[in-house]
């Protein structure tokens, strides 16, 4: 189940990766969606419900707020990519160092991962109402921020 | 084992590179999620093994998935108001446009 995991993971990140690169910013959100439902996928494999369900939830509502987010602004990115030279290879060193020492110190600190025996940890239905709460709570944000603001407009 | 650290800290990573590297208001903001949910992965990786902390280790995954997806969801309204009052998406041209 380990390798499963990892998969999943990778490809997660590695969509993550095609959703930084995507000039078509209208196939963003769906890409990005992507991303989320890989990881939530992952999380679940692991048998840790309550993340998936969670990344589930939070991966639908980003998604319907990042499509309505690029009909509102522009269909291309048209902002220009990072200029390279020092400043590129200053930030691809300091990438590659985060990854190293985010490893060992998860090494080291919490002992070997694994994702065995996960499922029993779960706290079950109240941790997911808890968290569609939350999840509706920032939605009634987002719509009173847009309330608001569309009053100021008129 | 200890290839699920790594691309966990993957993860973090290209959420990080998001961050730093794009000027795109929205491609930022999702950089902030791939953090959140790198995060969550190596909370939840890392927990499971019998100690009574590893069911705290969960919630703390699911609050690190659903409170950066909220969080995201409040930036990309601020995004666009902010492209409604700039006309642009690129932090550098805001600043710019600040003064």
């Amino acid at each position: 189940m380990d390798m499963q995991v990892t998969v999943l993971l990778a490809l997660s990140a590695a969509v993550g990766v095609v959703v930084l690169e995507t000039r078509q910013m209208k196939s963003f959100p769906v890409v990005a969606g992507l991303a989320l439902g890989l990881f939530a996928v992952a999380m679940l494999v692991v048998g840790a419900t309550e993340v998936g369900v969670g990344g589930l939830l939070a991966g639908a509502v980003l998604v319907l707020v990042l499509r309505w987010g690029v009909s509102r602004t522009s269909a291309r990115d048209e902002v220009p990519a990072f200029s390279g030279g020092a400043a590129a290879l200053r930030a691809a060193v300091t990438l590659v160092a985060f990854i190293v020492v985010v490893f060992l110190a998860a090494s080291n600190a919490a002992g070997p991962a694994s994702v065995e025996s996960a499922e029993h940890l779960s706290g079950g239905a109240v941790s997911l109402v808890r968290e569609a709460l939350v999840v509706g709570a920032a939605a009634a944000a987002v719509w009173a921020m847009l309330r608001k603001t569309g009053r100021r407009d008129e | 084992m200890n290839a699920l650290y790594l691309v966990s800290a993957l993860l973090i990573a290209v959420g990080l590179y998001g961050v730093l590297i794009k000027r795109n208001l929205f491609k930022v903001l999702f950089g902030i999620v791939l953090m959140a949910i790198g995060v969550a992965a190596v909370v939840v990786v890392s927990g499971p093994g019998g100690s009574p902390a590893d069911a705290v280790s969960q919630a703390i995954g699911l609050i690190a998935v659903v409170g950066g997806g909220s969080v995201a969801s409040l930036m990309v309204v601020t995004a666009v108001r902010l492209h409604e009052k700039y006309g642009t998406l690129d932090i550098r041209e805001m600043r710019r446009l600040k003064g």
